[in-house]
């Protein structure tokens, strides 16, 4: 048995093996040694950005206002991850998925969307907006807190073109599959609106 | 196009299914087969190879994961054409990845004489399952992908002294394994 004996012995390895090594992205949890020293800077870091956000929601409120469509975006993007993109087989109502790999903000997602659904350029994503029952709350020694919220509703606007891709065959279906699409980030909505026009236009 | 409707394109002996695995999966192969022979018009006819022996194995074969089912069979062209190679065009990382499995060899009772292949290649796999998923990540990165560790560290963003470190380990840990199973010296 020689080396090269291992390394082909090594072609009949799982199929689950050969995807995982080729989707990993990297490797932040075990393979960083988060040492106390380490812990302590990050810690330090999140504590940093979090006053910042504080200080700007309440003395810059122009900065952070929600009017701007793609607010928001460079903050939350993580590039180049796997997000399932729903859309409709073939002009029928049947919903297919296939994992796409992109920058994982609403724009990108919802561009992408929009290209297997073969949506009309003029329909764009206005607003994405998670709304919670988070609050502030004053402390005794003057500062602000935020106390997170456990119920999210997500409301997303579009442009009005969107009106003529609907029609009563794909109307149901379109708009689950966008509903699907649009919630990939893993959290439990209690209701997603989607807003066109100023009406709702899901159930 | 999912992998179930290029599938479906080889049972319907469709030209497309050829043309859809390339736009799908062209890249996926010709890294696979360049990192092995290091030659890009090499590379690029193992990669059509593959594609062909693809055409000829579905059906009746249909794979469950079609990219690494057409990963292996590059795999494997791309190390059999590397065999015919005259020493000029030797792989310096491809020889050295040998020569770090070497090391999991030495003095097993099989290194001088007979071994079933069939028995190693589900020592590898059973062995596979008992480490963690971030070693067994970089050992696959490095001998079945034939990635570099610069190419390695670069893609996990780690350094190379830590894909060095881990590779040791995990080679280390094979060794044993092999031993256990019956390969021992």
């Amino acid at each position: 048995m020689t080396g090269k004996d291992l390394y082909d012995a090594m072609n009949s390895i799982e199929d689950n093996f050969i995807r995982e090594a080729d989707e990993a992205v990297p490797l932040k949890k075990g393979v960083f040694n988060l040492n106390r020293k380490r812990f302590t800077g990050i810690a330090a870091c999140i504590v940093l950005v979090v006053c910042a956000f504080v200080i700007m929601t309440k003395f810059l409120p122009n900065l952070t206002s929600s009017k701007e469509p793609h607010q928001g975006e460079a903050a939350t993007a993580i590039q180049n991850d796997y997000v399932k993109i729903y859309y409709l087989e073939n002009g029928t109502t049947k919903i297919k998925e296939e994992s796409v790999k992109l920058d994982y903000t609403p724009q990108k997602i919802f561009q992408e969307w929009k290209k297997l659904n073969s949506i009309p350029n003029n329909v764009n994503l206005v607003d994405y907006k998670i709304e919670s029952n988070g609050y502030e709350k004053a402390g005794s020694s003057g500062t602000t807190g935020y106390v997170v919220g456990d119920v999210f509703t997500l409301n997303v606007t579009l442009s009005d073109e969107f009106m003529t891709c609907l029609n009563q065959n794909n109307r149901t279906a379109l708009i689950e599959s966008l509903e699907k699409t649009l919630s990939y980030q893993k959290i439990n909505f209690k209701s997603i609106n989607i807003i066109v026009g100023g009406q709702k236009v899901n159930n | 196009m999912d992998d179930a409707q290029i599938i479906q394109l080889y049972f319907e002996r469709s030209e497309d299914a050829i043309e859809k695995t390339k736009i799908k999966y062209g890249d996926f192969c010709f890294h696979i087969a360049n990192n092995i022979l290091k030659s890009k018009e090499d590379a690029e006819e193992c990669e059509n190879d593959a594609y062909l022996k693809l055409w000829n194995a579905i059906p009746p074969q249909r794979p469950n994961v079609l990219k690494s089912y057409l990963g292996k069979i590059v795999r494997n062209l791309a190390l059999r054409r590397y065999e015919y190679y005259s020493a000029q065009k030797r792989n310096v990382e491809l020889e050295i990845a040998f020569s770090e499995l070497e090391e999991c060899i030495v003095g097993l009772k099989s290194v001088e004489g007979q071994f079933d292949v069939g028995d190693l290649e589900k020592s590898v796999n059973r062995f596979l399952h008992t480490i963690d998923r971030e070693p067994r990540i970089i050992f696959v990165r490095r001998y079945w992908y034939a990635d570099s560790m610069k190419e390695i560290a670069a893609r996990f963003r780690i350094s190379e002294s830590k894909v060095k470190s881990s590779l040791f380990r995990t080679r280390n840990k094979l060794r044993i394994y092999l031993q256990k199973e019956g390969f021992m010296g």
